[in-house]
């Protein structure tokens, strides 16, 4: 069933396997990008073009109003982005109220490649991350064998 | 993200900010007063609770136009320098002035009034 935007968030969290899920706060919007290499394995047996799948990559990107509170998760994607640190994050789906089970979405590692602050006149100042996803993503629901 | 509405507690914030002797605020026939002439709450502005709140303050005097002026600067001066006192969580991210519209009616039967409309857009977040 198709479900609001609104509802699927980006949550920062301390491990790849779940932790406390901290909402980033002043989220306006957020992508998850997957995709998989196609490595061409034609031959003269048919007109037609074959592939295989290669290598897989993902990559994050979300649009906040800008909150440089310490306390807050923004300041940890910053202090990543610094330190050339990775961090854990979430986007998807809790399950209820006050949950902290991911019901849909994926649970990743990744490396902050951008942070872009944009201070307009007379608008709420905006901030633009980027996620370079490092190893796979978990998914939820988990993907079978 | 809740089902609150930030307008009613706006409204009573700016209609407190401008309240001052020597003009009347508020529903009255006289003169020199000041309006809240409409108030508007914008849709959710992210995920978790920031909205804008639009609204036109009007100054109008059946006297001069200096007067309506100097009524519209002590306006934005208390909106801008005073805090708008919100309650239930709500707080104020930014008082941005927007277009300032003077408007004179004249009329063979009726006095002149002179009417200057400021919009104010109030950034809120709960």
């Amino acid at each position: 069933m198709a479900v609001l935007g609104n509802e699927r968030r980006c949550y920062i969290t301390s491990t790849k396997t779940g932790g406390t899920f901290t909402w980033l706060k002043g989220e306006q919007n957020n992508s998850f990008n997957r995709s998989a290499e196609a490595i061409e394995v034609s031959d003269k047996s048919t007109d037609w073009t074959q592939f295989i799948a290669g290598k897989k990559n993902a990559t994050a990107s979300v649009t906040v109003f800008a909150d440089d509170t310490s306390s807050e998760p923004q300041h940890q994607l910053l202090t990543a982005l610094h330190k050339g640190e990775t961090v854990y994050c979430f986007i998807g789906k809790l399950g209820g109220t006050g949950s902290q089970t991911p019901s849909e979405g994926d649970l990743f590692e990744a490396i902050v490649t951008e942070c872009s602050d944009t201070n307009d006149f007379g608008a709420v100042a905006t901030r633009s991350i980027s996620l370079q996803v490092t190893g796979e993503p978990t998914h939820y629901p988990t993907i079978g064998d | 993200m809740g089902l609150f509405s930030a307008l009613g507690n706006v409204y009573k914030a700016v209609r407190s900010a401008l309240t001052r002797t020597g003009v009347y605020v508020g529903e009255t026939a006289d003169y020199p007063r000041v309006e809240i002439h409409s108030i508007t709450e914008s849709e959710w502005l992210d995920k978790g609770s920031l909205k804008s709140v639009s609204c036109i303050v009007e100054c109008i005097s059946d006297k001069r136009i200096a007067d309506v002026i100097e009524m519209n600067a002590e306006n934005l001066r208390r909106m801008l320098e005073s805090q708008l006192n919100l309650d239930k969580g709500w707080k104020v991210v930014g008082v941005i002035p927007g277009q300032l519209q003077s408007l004179t009616e004249t009329t063979d039967t009726k006095e002149i009034l002179y009417r200057l409309l400021q919009n104010i857009t109030i950034y809120v977040q709960r």
